[in-house]
């Protein structure tokens, strides 16, 4: 850093450069003509694929206009000037980011190019923002293996990145799991935690090859986060029995010389590694003597082989052609339990366990997950304990998710907690790191028998066709960023044209990585959908992420379920 | 908005270039100034309010110091105050407004976090707990206010020197600061270097392409190296710990991933605006061939570098009075200049690092050990000690920056989980792109000398560039701006 001699401007030398540029004239217009002419051919293409598809609308990249007129309309109502530009601006930057994702998302060309992109560069050893490629094709879940490479989740978090703001979340399981199995113990209900493991902990030599040359344990022995022995340590302290699937998870590896615990591309356990989990579980179970005393159920498993597309597979949008083969490597063989009378298992609410699980319990049940039902971890410890359990699940956010559920069955009316001994409570192991820990109230107000009269919901037992305006859209998943289906929240205004009348309802938002229903609706929008009560949707509908809204009236309105009229 | 992504390359930069040429030349500023604040604006449209009160400031600052407010001479163009000359205790305080108030916009929003946080901690650690401020606001930072507030001040300090005449078209003004291209990450442009421009510039073929081969090496430079270094960094420097390996693979991702992101962003800059008829000076000079840390200043993020010299570094007396004045003005310098970067205490330590070799090596002068080097291992030893700072720079707080350059010397331990960061970068993808940033740095020409002479087989290159990053940008999620935060 010195003064110099009076030397050329740095504008001066600039100038002089760009003056010297050498191009033939021909040549300058060709770059300039095809420049303009390649970044224009993608709204070009763009344009002729919407109008092909609807000749009277305006193409999709005109809807910005419509979004900055509704949210200027609605700015210039009620509350105070700072507060209404405050709420204009959240939503209009909403809006625009909620714009720019669909218009990347649905656009032609990046459809076109995509599969064929993430295909060379899936076979250069490398996935996209959520998977990892590990070796032999194997794709891992990239908070997976942050989880196990992160830091201890038990440490002070790092401070965030500058122009991030803290995340205001709970975030220490500790205190979650004693204060759930405080209120549980009051009920006289044990608790058990089952962190499950991931594939990154379980198959680390399938994600580096330089694994057994670091002198780390070898293929079958696992990896945990450096916080993981403290956790079990003040779990016990606080008097809260751990169940880690990781042991069973080595035996069944070991057992057969390093067998395939994880499916290759699928963030989840295969269905024999499941079962033998279940089995382990059962034991672990039947050791502490706390069920009834009961006959056997006469629950017996028929096998039957099974085709999937991964979750992970299907998070890399690869070639049809090539996601369907990716899991080959293996024939994959499934259990189906059934009753004594040969009816597919059901969860019994009368059993005196209930088994709260995310995904991990949930594959091989929930169809929506796509490797068949009747299988899941669920099924498989009713069949090992040869006894009816009871399940509540839901597939991410494991930390919260299930309990929330629990919750929202209880404030409903319907207390599966009733006649239970033992609740186990299986989440990824993930979560600990991740996930949302927020303290939860078992005794949590009831919901009202009637809901707030002016939010519609069908009478018990109907289905009824409704038009209602669009007034608020919970979050929408992009593709590619989340492993499972997904359900949103949707705010109805002057239902049936009545204005006052209102409607808090739950649709579809994402199914098989697609955006659906809830992802094409506008604010102002009129649509018809067939909506029944929430209490009365399809048990499978339950299992599914789902968006909660997050401020009153909406927060403890009653849902309901509903479908587009196609 | 940035420059890679869908939306601004596939609809605003061809909606943007068709208004821009299809409006009359009186227009021209207008219509660039509505592109810029809807470019602005896309992230939280607020900020766009923001910048708009800093450019009101300024303008009416930069008048009010030239006394030019009569409307009879509204059509006249504003003659410079003689430079060197006496100032009125008006124009005194028109220049203390403007970069009073340009400050405090820069600190409130970029440092009031910061103040808070340490706040905090000193009342915590002093026992008096009681007199914490948990319960305070937390301010959003607006994007790329660093740069377009050190531009506002830049105009009202060389208005007030009489380097610069002051705009009297609020449109020329406007245009100035909020020039789409420049905007949220530089280079930082001063009035004096655009003014001209402003009133009159060629818009030719010549330029438009050349201003499309920076684009395209600017894209190729973000998409093809930056954002794939990125992931590699990003995994090693948000392990809990490392292998000595993993940490110099991290470490050195890093420096690529800096170096690409920001020079790329620059480059498309530039481009971007030789489209508009605008020409840019050069913002990076191939930094990692520099032989010593002087030297790397005078090539990396050159704007700034040149901003902190004119506008602190010559003011504070420079290198006129004395060694230890000299030291300390250095001091100084780095020391904010690691401020500019973010509010942080690893930001202070980075500019101290550089500030402290700076010292070093003007008390070595030509004897020193730099210059006795061989000019590879020069050159070898200034990357890695950058290397080394960056570090400071990409981690979280220092206890994190600490651990991570123990784990550099094979100190601090090393957790299980760390040899799978081994999967990460040992992947075919990541490797080439990494061995493709080195060669890019250390053997490649830089943009500037790369696109003087436009042959067919370059324009081919530069077209396969630009449809290579469309198809990887179709499925990157990955890919942030670092300097967007600054």
């Amino acid at each position: 850093m010195t003064e110099g001699p009076e030397k050329p401007s740095r504008e001066q030398v600039a100038m002089m450069e760009v003056g010297a540029t050498r191009i033939s004239p021909r040549l300058a217009r060709i770059m300039a003509i095809s420049f303009i002419g390649l970044i224009a051919a993608v709204p070009a293409i763009q344009h002729a694929a919407d109008l092909s598809r609807n000749p009277a609308a305006w193409p999709e990249c005109y809807g910005i206009f419509g979004a900055v007129g509704r949210t200027c309309r609605d700015a210039r109502r009620g509350g105070g000037l700072a507060e209404n530009i405050m709420s204009a601006n959240a939503r209009l930057t909403r809006e625009l980011r909620d714009y720019e994702n669909a218009l990347e998302d649905e656009s032609q060309v990046n459809k076109f190019l995509r599969p064929v992109t993430q295909l060379a560069i899936f076979k250069a050893g490398a996935g996209n923002k959520q998977v990892y490629v590990g070796n032999d094709g194997w794709l891992f879940y990239k908070p997976d293996v942050d989880y196990v490479t992160g830091r201890g989740f038990l440490e002070p978090p790092a401070r965030p990145a500058a122009g991030k703001m803290p995340e205001p979340r709970q975030a220490d399981p500790v205190r979650a799991i004693a204060d759930f199995n405080d209120q549980l113990a009051r009920r006289r209900i044990r608790l058990l935690v089952v962190p499950t493991p991931n594939k990154a902990m379980v198959h680390p030599e399938m994600f580096a090859h330089c694994w057994s040359a670091r002198g780390c344990p070898p293929a079958g022995e696992g990896l945990e986060n450096p916080s993981h022995d403290e956790f079990i340590r003040r779990l016990n302290r606080a008097g809260v029995p751990v169940f880690d699937p990781s042991a069973a998870l080595r035996e069944y590896r070991l057992a057969a010389g390093g067998r395939q615990a994880f499916l290759k591309g699928d963030s989840h356990w295969t269905a024999p590694a499941a079962s033998a989990v279940a089995g382990a579980l059962a034991e672990f179970i039947g050791g502490w003597n706390i069920l009834r005393q009961a006959l056997p159920a006469g629950f017996h498993a028929d096998n039957e082989p099974v085709a999937g597309t991964g979750d992970l597979t299907r998070m890399l949008c690869l070639p049809d052609w090539c996601a369907a083969g990716h899991e080959n490597g293996q024939p994959i063989v499934k259990s189906v339990v059934r009753d004594d009378k040969g009816g597919i298992w059901q969860p019994d609410k009368n059993a005196d366990i209930l088994l709260l699980g995310d995904s991990f319990s949930n594959i091989y049940s929930s169809p929506a997950l796509g490797w068949g039902q009747a299988g899941g971890l669920a099924e498989l410890l009713s069949l090992h304990l040869d006894r009816p359990v009871d399940s509540v699940l839901v597939n991410d956010n494991g930390a919260w998710a299930t309990r929330q559920a629990l919750v929202d069955e209880l404030a409903a009316g319907s207390d599966r907690l009733a006649g239970k001994r033992l609740v186990i409570w299986q989440f990824a192991a993930r979560e600990l790191a991740a996930g949302d820990w927020r303290m939860i109230d078992l005794a949590g107000p009831l919901m009202p028998a009637t809901p707030a009269s002016d939010f519609y919901v069908p009478p018990k037992g109907k289905e009824e066709t409704v038009t209602a305006a669009v007034a608020a859209v919970g979050p929408i998943p992009r593709p590619r960023n989340e492993p499972y289906d997904h359900i949103t929240w949707v705010h109805l205004k002057a239902v049936n044209g009545v204005e006052t009348s209102q409607a808090l309802v739950y649709i579809w938002s994402m199914r098989n990585n697609r955006p659906v229903d809830a992802a094409g609706l506008k604010i102002g929008q009129t649509v018809r959908l067939q909506l029944r009560r929430w209490d009365e949707a399809p048990a499978r509908i339950k299992t599914i992420n789902r968006s909660r809204p997050y401020y009153e009236p909406l927060k403890s309105a009653g849902p309901c379920w509903g479908e587009m009229e196609k | 908005m940035v420059f890679s992504s869908h939306i601004f390359l596939f609809y605003f930069l061809p909606a943007g270039l068709l208004l821009y040429y299809l409006c009359p030349r009186r227009l021209k500023q207008a219509v660039l100034t509505i592109l810029s604040y809807i470019f602005y604006g896309w992230a939280n449209p607020l900020f766009a309010l923001l910048m708009l009160a800093t450019t009101l400031i300024d303008y009416i600052a930069g008048l009010a110091m030239t006394g030019q407010f009569r409307l009879s001479a509204w059509r006249r163009a504003v003659p410079p105050l003689p430079p060197g000359g006496a100032r009125s205790a008006g124009q005194k305080a028109a220049l203390i407004c403007s970069v009073a108030a340009n400050l405090a916009i820069l600190g409130f929003f970029k440092y009031f976090n910061f103040a808070a946080e340490n706040y905090n901690w000193f009342v915590t650690a002093a026992g008096i707990s009681g007199l914490r401020l948990d319960s305070v606001m937390r301010v959003v930072l607006p994007l790329g206010i660093s740069f377009y507030t050190f531009q506002s001040m830049s105009y009202a300090i060389d208005v007030y020197r009489g380097r610069a005449a002051a705009a009297r078209n609020f449109a020329d003004y406007a245009c100035f600061v909020s020039m789409f291209p420049q905007l949220v990450a530089g280079p930082i442009i001063r009035f004096t270097e655009v003014a001209g421009q402003l009133k009159n510039r060629s818009h030719t073929f010549e330029k438009f392409a050349r201003g499309t081969a920076f684009f395209a090496m600017g894209l190729a430079k973000k998409i093809l190296l930056a954002n794939p270094c990125g992931q590699v960094a990003d995994a090693v420097f948000d392990a809990g710990s490392r292998g000595v390996a993993e940490a110099w693979a991290g470490a050195v991702a890093y420096s690529m991933q800096i170096y690409f992101d920001f020079s790329g962003y620059s480059d498309m800059a530039i481009g971007l605006g030789l489209m508009l008829g605008f020409v840019f000076p050069k913002n990076f000079d191939s930094p990692y061939l520099s032989r010593s840390i002087t030297e790397f200043w005078r090539r990396w993020h050159i704007s700034l570098s040149t901003w902190l010299k004119d506008y602190l570094y010559i003011p504070l007396g420079g290198n006129r009075k004395g060694a230890g004045r000299t030291y300390a003005n250095i001091a100084i310098v780095m020391l904010l200049g690691g401020l500019w970067h973010g509010a942080a205490w690893t930001f202070l330590i980075w500019g101290a690092m550089h500030g402290a070799l700076l010292m070093l090596e003007r008390t070595g002068g030509k004897k020193g050990f730099w210059s006795r080097l061989p000019a590879p291992a020069a050159t070898a030893c200034t990357f890695v000690f950058v290397s080394l700072t960056w570090v400071f720079f990409r981690s979280p707080d220092l206890i994190s920056a600490m651990q991570y350059l123990g784990n550099m010397f094979g100190l601090g331990g090393e957790q299980q989980g760390s040899a799978l960061l081994g999967g990460i970068i040992l992947r075919p993808y990541y490797l080439a792109s990494l061995g493709a940033a080195c060669c890019v740095t250390w053997l490649a020409p830089q943009t500037w000398d790369f696109t003087r002479t436009l042959t067919a087989p370059k324009a081919a290159l530069a077209g396969l560039l630009v449809l290579i990053s469309e198809a990887i940008l179709s499925i990157q999620g990955y890919n942030p701006f670092i300097y967007f935060i600054f």
